[in-house]
């Protein structure tokens, strides 16, 4: 294994399964209990919200096949084949029962993985999911110069990123494409109810990609879910708010269904 | 054009008090306090006997000028006792208030008054702060939070969790709803670029206090220039003044009026504590558009340089219907929230200016229609 990106504090390392004929990176780092961690479509970026919960538990970030520098992905014909493989990947790494983070694009997949494979998802994460999306909705597409603003709600304040490679970004577009089909999973949204796993859903309330009020429709279906906004975050909540994603990201992950139940500290002095 | 009584529990003592903030309770008698609730209901009952389309409650702290902390325990309290005008809530003071029990007053008050509420939030002043022993410097941040965190709370028909900056709640479901779907008429009071920004964004109307009409006109305009940035265009009923008046038979009525019961109490520096937030709050205030800044520790006009007259409205009934018709015509006002008790004035002199208004201007106030 070698050393992954910088970008976080936390030194993870890096490392490959074999899934279907097919190479799939990941990172890890952190000891505990198992988290696996499922990208948007901007791919895997390592950040705050991964040293944070590295500091806990055992967090292995997988890039999906067909992003990053991985080869085109011409194998997945689906999000649920996708999901399927990340299961597969999931096993292949030893792991028997982990709690599931899906952001984006990455929250479908893991929907799918829960709904396919129950017995291997304990806790569900989605954050700025796009698994249940408005009727005629079609996703946003902007130039390159104007995608911070549709990604923030303070562009202003998010440090300007390096460009994207555009061979790279053409290869994941085409993939996302290709196998999300039209905007909405349709099939996916009416099997929400048949999710058991205790969900927690996160969105920014000033995200642009994704109307913040579809997070009441998971609430509404899903039987075990909880919906959580973070203020003034866009739809790269882990950016923007990260340490507020963490945070409650982390209480779930411990406490399960009882993390709404404050343990803060009221007093001032002894 | 609407008119609103902001009804004041003013407490009137015989003798004057001394400026400053906080006023030491042992100077409140309990005879004059009960008076002065007495004397306030007597002007509402009376203001919407005679048709008024608002009576408005505010929220002040450790003062005699408004001796009614809670509004909405006001607003509850006479909501069986206002029989036409609706009651608004101008308003919690929002960084002293916990958001989720600002929403459920709210609520329930929108029921108490049978869909009659109008709703209000503001930032408040630096020594209102100190009531709570909250940071000014936080004020800002706290007030925009609190805004979306409240709207969200009166519409949001799903339990929900709020990871805040400045409130965290895992759980947020409010009962009841709000009688008036999606939201009883609702007001930003500022002159404060963002919170204009959240009221223009939010499709909510803008409430400016105490300001000369030119500098209202400017935060007013800017107002409806950043809606149009936001897809509509707000009306009359969404633009919200917050005045002063005196009115006298004649003019030299008025401003003998003035003279006598509305002479300057402001904060001053005559306590340590009415020092340390006087000098904090001229730093804090800044950024604030266009208007003058009001003096800490009271909501009225600070100099007459401020307002260009002593009051927004001083004058004969023909005096005062042109100078709130100036508001109309150059900002578009809708509503004028009308403020008619000074600080020194005594129940029988507030009640007569109040009627001169209610009989002389009131009618053709409501008369004036829409520019927009």
């Amino acid at each position: 294994m070698g050393q992954a990106e910088q970008r976080a504090d936390t030194a993870f390392t890096e490392g490959h399964v074999e899934v279907d004929g097919l190479r799939i990176r990941y990172v890890e780092a952190g000891q505990g209990s198992p988290v696996v961690m499922l990208h948007g479509v901007g791919g895997l970026i390592l950040a705050k919200l991964h040293d944070e919960l590295a500091k806990k538990y055992r967090v292995m970030a997988f890039e999906m096949p067909g992003f990053g520098q991985s080869p085109a992905n011409t194998a997945s014909q689906s999000v649920k084949d996708l999901a399927q493989t990340m299961a597969q990947a999931a096993t292949q790494l030893g792991l028997n029962s982990y709690a599931l983070i899906g952001t984006s694009f990455g929250s479908r997949v893991a929907l799918w993985h829960a709904l396919q494979s129950p017995q291997q998802v304990d806790l569900l994460v989605l954050v700025a999911p796009t698994a249940v999306l408005p009727e005629r909705y079609t996703m946003p597409v902007v130039a390159p110069d104007q995608i911070a603003k549709l990604l923030f709600a303070h562009p202003e304040n998010v440090p300007a990123q390096l460009p994207a490679d555009p061979a790279n970004v053409a290869k994941e577009m085409a993939l996302v494409q290709r196998i999300q089909g039209a905007s909405r999973d349709t099939e996916l949204e009416d099997k929400l109810g048949q999710v058991q796993t205790q969900t927690l859903v996160v969105f920014g309330t000033a995200d642009k990609v994704v109307p913040p009020a579809m997070g009441r429709t998971y609430r509404e279906r899903m039987p075990n879910c909880h919906f959580v906004m973070v203020y003034d975050a866009g739809h790269a909540v882990a950016t923007e708010r990260p340490e507020a994603l963490s945070n409650t990201i982390a209480d779930f992950l411990d406490l399960r269904e009882t993390f709404i139940v404050s343990r803060r500290d009221g007093r001032i002095n002894p | 054009m609407k008119a609103s009584l902001y009804a004041r529990m003013q407490y009137v003592a015989p003798q004057p008090l001394p400026s400053g903030w906080p006023i030491a309770p042992a100077l409140y008698d309990s005879k004059i306090g009960m008076q002065s609730f007495q004397d306030g209901m007597e002007k509402l009952e009376f203001a919407d006997h005679m048709g008024f389309d608002w009576i408005s409650f505010s929220e002040h702290h450790y003062s005699y000028n408004s001796v009614a902390p809670h509004p909405a325990i006001m607003a509850a309290a006479v909501a069986d006792r206002i029989k036409q005008a609706r009651l608004a809530i101008l308003a919690h003071i929002l960084p002293l208030n916990n958001p989720v029990r600002v929403a459920e007053e709210l609520a329930m008050l929108d029921y108490l008054t049978g869909g009659r509420l109008v709703v209000g939030f503001l930032r408040g002043t630096v020594n209102e702060d100190q009531t709570f022993s909250v940071n000014p410097t936080e004020t800002r941040g706290r007030s925009l939070e609190s805004m979306e965190l409240i709207l969200k709370a009166l519409t949001e028909p799903q339990p929900f969790g709020w990871e805040g900056r400045f409130y965290q709640f895992r759980t947020v479901a409010v009962w009841p709803r709000p009688l008036q779907q999606p939201l009883p008429p609702t007001y930003v009071l500022t002159r404060s670029p963002e919170s204009a920004e959240f009221a223009a964004s939010h499709h909510l109307g803008l409430g400016v206090s105490f300001a000369p009409v030119q500098s209202t006109a400017e935060v007013m305009n800017h107002y409806r220039s950043m809606c149009v940035d936001h897809g509509w265009e707000p009306t009359e009923d969404h633009l919200l003044f917050r005045a002063t008046i005196m009115v006298g038979e004649t003019d030299e009525e008025a401003q003998e009026g003035v003279r006598r019961y509305w002479s300057s109490r402001i904060l001053g520096d005559s306590t340590p504590a009415a020092r340390a937030v006087s000098t904090l709050g001229s730093r804090l205030r800044g950024s604030a558009m266009a208007a003058p800044q009001r003096q800490n520790g009271d909501d009225t006009p600070g100099s007459p340089e401020a307002v260009g007259r002593p009051l927004n409205f001083v004058g004969s009934p023909d005096t005062v219907f042109r100078q709130i018709k100036e508001y109309h015509d150059e900002c578009g006002v809708g509503t004028v929230d009308f403020l008619f008790q000074g600080p020194a004035m005594e129940h029988k002199a507030v009640m007569k200016s109040l009627e001169l208004f209610a009989k002389e201007v009131l009618p053709r106030m409501q008369e004036l229609t829409s520019r927009c």
